[in-house]
Order: C-alpha cells, then structure tokens, then sequence
C-alpha cells in the first residue's frame, strides 16, 4: 500500500500534486499495489482518499473479484490496461 | 401541371444526387434516397443543433469531438467498451441530457486512447457504474453541473484513467459531506474539484 500526501486550497479541493496556494491536507490517497485491495470492513477499493486519522483502519488485501464484474473487467480494475 | 420550363436532365440528375450525398454524409446512410420523399425524410432524421450522430457506425469512431444530447436516465447496458469505447480518434465528449448512470456493467466509453475531456453537466445523484475506464489521455472529467447535484460514485468508476493532469470536478450540494466515499475512484493520480451546485465555488474538506 502507497500513501501519497494531498493538497488543499488554490483552486482545487484534493491534490497528490503540490502547487502555489495549496496546502497539505488532512487527508491521504491510499493506493494499492498491484494485484491488490484496499480493505475496510465490507469497503473495498483501489485507491481511496482518507483522513490521517482513519489511515490505520484500512488495510491491504489480495484483489477479491466484484461478483458483479467480469473477468476482463476485474482485470482492467487491477492492472489499469484495456478491457 | 404546368410545363413551363425546360429542364436538362442530366444536370438535373446530377444535382439532386449532389443534394442527396449532403444528406448522406450527414446521416451516415448509403442507400439511394427517392425523390421528394426519401430527402424529407432522411433531413427529418437528421438531429438538430450540434449533435453528431453516434451509432457509432463505420467512421464514425474517428470523429474528434462527440457533443450530444441523450434523454434521461440510462439504465441499459452499453457493455464493457461503453458506448463510445475504442473510438480511436475522439477527444471530447460531451454529453447533455444525461442525469443518471445505474448500470454496473455499462459505462460511457473505455479504452479511447486520445479522449482528454469528458463531459457530463446534466448527471446527478448516484452514479452505481463505471464511467469511464481505461481513457489513459484523460484530463479533464465533469460530472453534474449547478442544478446537478451528485451524491456519489461507483468505487471504480474511472478505472484505469491514471494521467497525472486529469482534473475530476464534481458538483455537490453545500450541504454534502466531502469528499464522497471512494474517491478518487480508481482514478489514482487525480485531482478532485468539488463544486458547489448552488453557485460554483469550489469547495475544500
């Protein structure tokens, strides 16, 4: 799992870029690796952007197919490629 | 009936069927067109304003810039390229009429290799499908408008869209706790833009 710090402010409301008129956050962009989940309770996700404070609740686990998704599809969720 | 003028009929000919290949490169027909009727007929099909008709058909996926006007709320399935998906040469879509996607497995396009901007002002409410996936050009997202309040997004809806440069903004009521779950939604380099629906501002959680 990779957090990426966000910015606030200057025109925007969150950023993993940094840029004049933005400040750090409170909030943090988890992204998983590859082949990987993020996991909170029943919430799954690939990224997901959270509080600093709720950063320790989620955790990473290996990709768990959407029963409503199709293979093709759940592969292009994981590896970003074309369906 | 009246004959009272002379008429070459080749010329004749030949300007009814340059008349009729204007018509067909409008509707994207390629059949003879019968004169008065076929013509009144084939222009009453043609929509109006500036949309471009999208079936898509043969050439139209190498148009450079899609604006049309869909009706209300779309729960059918345009399957997993989407509606518009694999449209090599598209660079701008933008879509109006369209206030609700309900459909996990559909989606608006994927896999259009120099698609930059998609537009969506009329969406609003819960979007429970993908959007847009794997559109890796991708700068610029627009989903709601003022009056178009969204509420929130399937988890994966912009799957695979990872530029760096693409800027999601999303219209939200003032009242909206933001930002809304699961963003960024898969679209793990963006950046998200809420905006007031009342009047525009950009709002910061």
């Amino acid at each position: 799992m990779t957090t990426l710090k966000l910015y606030t402010g200057g025109g925007i409301s969150l950023s993993p870029v940094s840029a004049e008129g933005r400040t750090e956050s409170s909030y943090v962009r988890l992204v998983a690796e590859d082949g990987m989940m993020l996991k909170k309770g029943e919430q799954y996700a690939v990224c997901v952007d959270v509080l600093k404070t709720d950063v320790a609740n989620w955790s990473e686990t290996e990709y768990i197919d959407d029963p409503d998704l199709t293979d093709a599809e759940a592969f292009a969720i994981i590896f970003g490629g074309a369906e | 009936m009246a004959l009272d003028k002379l008429v070459d009929s080749a010329q004749l000919d030949s300007d009814l069927t340059s008349v009729a290949n204007a018509i067909r490169a409008k509707s994207g027909g390629s059949g003879s067109l019968a004169f008065p009727a076929g013509f009144v007929s084939e222009i009453g099909n043609i929509p109006s304003g500036e949309t471009y008709l999208m079936a898509p058909k043969t050439g139209q996926y190498y148009v450079p810039k899609i604006e049309q006007t869909l009706t209300g709320y779309v729960t059918n399935n345009y399957g997993q390229t989407g509606r518009w998906g694999g449209c090599e040469d598209l660079e701008e879509l933008i879509i109006h009429g369209l206030t609700g996607l309900n459909n996990v497995s559909g989606r608006i396009c994927a896999s259009c290799p120099k698609l930059k901007k998609l537009l969506l002002p009329d969406l609003a409410g819960s979007a429970n499908s993908f959007v847009v996936t794997s559109c890796t050009a991708l700068t610029e997202i627009q989903l709601g408008s003022i009056g178009h309040a969204m509420t929130g997004l399937y988890a994966n809806a912009f799957s695979g869209c990872t530029n760096e440069n693409l800027v999601i903004t999303i219209y939200v009521k003032d009242t909206e706790t933001i930002p809304l779950a699961n963003s960024p939604w898969g679209a793990t380099n963006a950046t998200i833009v809420y905006r007031s629906s009342t009047d525009g501002s950009v709002r910061t959680p």
